[in-house]
Parts: structure tokens; C-alpha cells; sequence
């Protein structure tokens, strides 16, 4: 052994530290060069958005957001996150409103972003589909680790548009004592930026990447708003964020004032009670409560829900059953449901709502259920429409609720 | 497909990462650990962290002048890195010398068995510091002649003049006080010798 080799062992254990704290201080040098606005087919957007939410943050060249920890931007999603995603389109598929998704490959699912929060990272993966639905993941990196499989929400959301330009999911989480309030979701190419807009006055930009937003939030706090602005940084829309707004279908929630009534009592295709109920709210609303697998739905106020005309009746996916409801409006007074193989079935129509549980036979290519069809007192055909048809689709706008546009 | 996936050298990626700085990514998860274990083997695992990330902050935002033609970017990181220790070696020596003296590694690792660390350290804090430069670019780093006069910006023939004397020192200075007497290759020889 000669001089070297003692130099060579000196500390030869030494093992390399964590990398984040240096990945972070190398990724705000880079989004501190990252345009604005490039774009390059499906590849990241690397807008800046970065913010002290864990309290270990620098400042970054726009000041609050959140602090990205990681490029994962069309890195290829490891298998288990690859297979998620490919469950969710699977399923998404048995709906007769995604009834034309077709089957995706899993090697082109792949990471978007992902930000550092109070827990850990939280990382956003997708799968493309083609003229589907947009399916993605929020995954928290930190439980997924300690679980061994991926953890978080993953769902497939209708496209965006300029009219509705975007949609978001809000998953809640708690991890390590710290509660977490995430949203995710597609942003329409319209919307050069996104920011969050606290009632203090705090304007921070919002993690974007792909056409997609990701954003944490220690805390939902009432008046807290999402802002879209386009390339000229003019304001868009602007969207109220509150508690009571969880979900994107959430935030008609009422606080009711007395005893559900059942209008519909059904069972679903596993023989479990399918019920729609009316509940008096505060306000004078009446709330349309559908029950099924045991579960209750959000309390909307029913005239939010009732049509004033045709039929705006809707499939619902869950768990393992998928179930039609909605209203109809007073003109109608009969409904039929008609699928692929041309069979036909009555739906029944009570107080002008609709609750109606789809046999597993017709989830099948060739059974599935493609219209519904109206017919007035004397039978005469006053309304059609295709199942699935306005709500979801790659043209289609839908209605947000917490729209404070003017 | 992104580019990166398809593992450019790092001359490629420092190419491309000057028309999308991402690019650069790539750089820092393939050196990130041998740059901070050269730190963290240099200075306390704190301060190594912190240099660790500043060395890549540093390239990153000078990795315009990168204009070597090899495919490799260590002698250039390790270069970076190393300036930055130059900042602290007041307090590498220092702490070299106390680890001499008490035997308890500041690092906070087993640097060598018992007596030996002692020993190797205090030798080590007895070279001047462009002695130490080279000698930890050559030992640690595991750069060549010519990657340490790149890294350091230095002529070859300094290089080989300063490891020379290095290792010249840290022999007499073992020999005197021979750090591994029963572990050394010649005892294990001997014994095996009878």
C-alpha cells in the first residue's frame, strides 16, 4: 500500500446526501431562464410557479408558487403508475360516454410535473389518449413509497376549451400530519398562464406544464381564486376556489333544513339500494341527494339540476355500476333508452327526474346504451339525445360552477 | 420521445441545454453523486450539500463556456466544485488538523481505522493547498493528468509537479508514522510469507 492508497481509503465510505435540496436550487436557475410561453408539440411548458409552501424556499424570479422539484416532463411512467393510468382509461371505457376511448399504451404514459409541498412531492402523470377524454394521476410521491404502489387520484376529464378552458380535480390528502389540498387538471392552449389570487392579494403563478395545471394548498381559504390569463397576460376567467368547492361538481353544497324525501327507489345491477332523494336546504333549495352503493352525493339545489326543456339526463360512473339520472323537462313524459343491439328499455320518468341503473350486459362493445329518446302525453317523439352527448367530449364546453367572470 | 431519454453525452445535453435549459437536468442527475461525495470526503456534509448545489447552479448558469471538446463534463464540474472549496480550505485544514490531533472525524464519517485516519489527516493537512487540489482531483475524483489541468485551469506539467511533491510528502510523512502497521500489503506479504 502506498501513499495514494492511504489518500484513496481516507473517507472512501462517504456516501453521496439527498439530492433535493441541490435539485431545487438548480431547477429555480432553470425556470429562472424558462420562457413564458414555448411550446413544442406535447412537451413541458415550463412555466414558473414556484412557492414556499414547505418553507424551505428560495425566492424564484416570479416570487410564490409552487416550488417544482421535478422535470419528470415526458419521462416515461414507471410500470405500477403506467398500469394505474391504464385502469382508469379501461374503466373510463365501459361508459358509453367514453364508449369511443381508445386503448392506450401504457409505454406513452408519462410524467408532467412535479411540486414540493408540506408532504412531500406531489407528481402529476399522464396517458394520452386519442379523442378520449384526458387521463391522468396525482401521486403522492411520499405515500406511494412508503405503500409500495402508486398513490393518489387519477381521472379521466373531458377536453377543455376556449368556452371552458379548464377543468380541474381536487384531491385531499393527509400525509404526515400535514392535510393537503391538490388541483389538477387540463388547461385549454388559450391560457398562456394560471395564477392563484389569495384575498390578501397575493398573486402567485400556478405549476403548468403539458396543458395541464398542478397546485397545492396547505389551506383553502374562502375567497382564495384561480385566475387564466392569456399570452398577452390579460385576464381570462377567474375561478373561486372555497372548502365547500372540493370537486369540480362540489361547490353547490347546501346545508340542508329537513328530511330527505325518496322520489326514485331502485336497486343497482348488484342488487344494492340506487335512491334519489329531495332534501329541503337553506335558501329555499331543494336538494337532489342520489344515493348509490351506500354512498350520497353532494347536496346541488334542484333547480340547478332540473331541465327547463328536452332531456339532460347523464351517466354516471361508480365503482362497478354506472347509472343514468338527471330531469327531463315538461314536455316529456316518456323516456326510452335505446342500444347498439337495438334493444329498448322504458325509463322511468318521476317528478321529472330520472334515476336508472344500466344492466353490466350492456357495458359490453355492441349492447352499450347510445340514446335516449322523449316522447310527449301522446307518444309523440319530443326530444333525443345521445348518451353522454353535451356533458363530456373533445368539442363539448361544460359549465363550472364558481365562475366569477364577468 | 424526449431527447433525454436517449442519454445524450454531456457535451450533447450541454448543447442542447442552451436552447432548452432543461436539458441540463441530465448533467445533474448523472454527476450529482460523485460531485458530492468528492465534496462531502473535502468538508463537512452540510457544507458539501450546500456546494454540491452551488457547483451545479454555477455550471448550469455559465454553461455557455463550456467549450471542451469531450464528451465528459466531470473535469469541468469537478473544476467548479473545487474552486468553490477553495473558499473553505482554511477550514479544511483546520478541520484536517483537528481531526489529527482528537481522532474524531469532523466529517462525521469512519474515515480509516482507529489511529490511521488521525494520521492520514494530519498528513494531508500538512500539503499546501494546490497540492490538496490535485491530489483529491487524482485520488477522488479519479480525473487524469490532463482532466485536472482542465478542471483547475492549470498546465499539465504543474499538475504532475504538484502531485509529485504531494505524494512525496504524504510517503515521508506516513513512513514516519506508519498509519497501518498491521494492515499494510508488506506485513500481509510477510505474513503470508511465514
Amino acid at each position: 500500500m502506498d501513499e495514494l492508497d492511504y489518500v484513496r481509503r481516507f473517507r472512501a465510505a462517504v456516501l453521496a446526501g439527498q439530492r433535493d435540496r441541490a435539485r431545487i436550487a438548480l431547477l429555480d436557475a432553470i425556470a429562472a431562464e424558462a420562457p413564458l410561453s414555448r411550446r413544442r408539440g406535447l412537451r413541458l411548458v415550463l412555466l414558473l410557479a414556484l412557492v414556499a409552501i414547505t418553507g424551505v424556499a428560495v425566492g424564484s424570479a416570479l416570487g410564490v408558487g409552487d416550488r417544482i422539484v421535478e422535470l419528470i416532463e415526458g419521462k416515461p411512467a414507471p410500470p405500477p403508475i403506467a398500469a394505474r393510468l391504464r385502469d382508469e382509461v379501461l374503466a373510463k371505457r365501459i361508459m358509453p360516454l367514453f364508449a369511443d376511448v381508445p386503448n392506450v399504451s401504457t409505454k406513452d404514459a408519462h410524467g408532467v410535473v412535479a411540486i414540493e409541498t408540506r408532504g412531500g412531492p406531489v407528481a402529476l402523470w399522464t396517458v394520452p389518449t386519442r379523442d378520449g377524454p384526458i387521463c391522468y394521476l396525482v401521486e403522492f410521491v411520499r405515500l406511494s413509497e412508503r405503500e409500495g404502489r402508486p398513490h393518489g387520484d387519477s381521472r379521466c376529464m373531458p377536453h377543455t376549451s376556449p368556452n371552458a378552458p379548464i377543468v380541474w380535480t381536487s384531491t385531499n390528502e393527509q400525509v404526515d400530519g400535514h392535510e393537503l389540498h391538490v388541483l389538477a387538471g387540463p388547461v385549454d392552449a388559450v391560457v398562456a398562464s394560471v395564477w392563484l389570487h389569495s384575498p390578501a392579494g397575493d398573486l402567485r403563478r400556478v405549476a403548468q406544464a403539458e396543458d395541464f395545471f398542478l397546485l397545492a394548498l396547505p389551506d383553502l381559504d374562502e375567497g382564495d381564486r384561480l385566475i387564466l390569463r392569456d399570452a398577452a397576460g390579460r385576464d381570462l376567467r377567474a375561478f373561486e376556489i372555497t372548502p365547500a368547492m372540493a370537486g369540480m361538481f362540489d361547490g353547490y353544497d347546501k346545508k340542508v333544513t329537513g328530511p330527505p324525501r325518496a322520489v326514485i327507489e331502485t336497486t343497482d345491477s348488484r342488487g344494492r339500494p340506487l335512491r334519489l332523494l329531495l332534501q329541503p336546504a337553506e335558501d329555499g333549495k331543494t336538494c337532489v341527494i342520489i344515493e348509490a352503493r351506500g354512498r350520497s352525493s353532494f347536496c346541488p339545489p334542484a333547480d340547478k339540476l332540473r331541465a327547463s326543456s328536452g332531456i339532460a339526463v347523464y351517466p354516471t360512473l361508480e365503482g362497478s355500476i354506472i347509472y343514468l339520472s338527471g330531469s327531463v323537462g315538461p314536455e316529456v313524459s316518456k323516456l326510452t333508452l335505446r342500444y347498439e343491439n337495438g334493444e329498448q328499455a322504458e325509463v322511468p320518468i318521476v317528478e321529472r327526474f330520472v334515476l336508472y341503473d344500466i344492466a353490466r350486459a350492456h357495458f359490453n362493445d355492441g349492447a352499450r346504451p347510445i340514446e335516449l329518446i322523449g316522447g310527449d302525453s301522446e307518444g309523440v317523439e319530443v326530444a333525443r339525445q345521445k348518451v353522454g352527448q353535451g356533458v363530456f367530449g373533445p368539442k363539448s364546453s361544460i359549465w363550472l360552477p364558481g365562475d366569477v367572470s364577468p | 420521445m424526449t431527447e433525454w431519454m436517449v442519454e445524450p453525452t454531456d457535451r450533447e445535453a450541454l448543447r442542447e441545454s442552451r436552447s432548452d435549459p432543461r436539458a441540463f437536468v441530465a448533467i445533474f442527475e448523472r454527476h450529482f453523486d460523485a460531485v458530492n461525495r468528492y465534496l462531502r470526503r473535502r468538508v463537512s456534509a452540510d457544507l458539501a450539500d450546500d456546494l454540491t448545489a452551488e457547483t451545479f447552479v454555477r455550471a448550469f448558469q455559465h454553461r455557455g463556456r463550456y467549450r471542451a471538446e469531450r464528451d465528459d463534463a466531470r473535469p469541468w464540474l469537478f473544476g467548479i466544485a473545487t474552486n468553490l472549496v477553495r473558499e473553505h480550505l482554511r477550514r479544511e485544514k483546520r478541520e484536517l488538523r483537528a481531526f489529527a490531533r482528537t481522532l474524531i472525524d469532523p466529517a462525521g464519517e469512519v474515515a480509516l481505522p482507529d489511529r490511521a485516519g488521525g494520521v492520514v489527516a494530519g498528513a494531508l493537512g500538512s500539503l499546501n493547498n494546490g497540492e490538496r487540489d490535485v491530489l483529491f482531483l487524482y485520488a477522488w475524483a479519479e480525473l487524469d493528468y490532463e482532466e485536472i489541468a482542465e478542471a483547475l485551469a492549470i498546465p499539465g506539467g504543474t499538475v504532475r509537479s504538484r502531485l509529485h511533491r504531494a505524494r512525496g510528502k504524504l510517503r515521508e510523512l506516513l513512513a514516519d508514522e506508519r498509519p497501518f502497521p498491521d494492515d499494510s500489503d508488506d506485513v500481509v506479504e510477510a505474513e503470508r510469507n511465514g
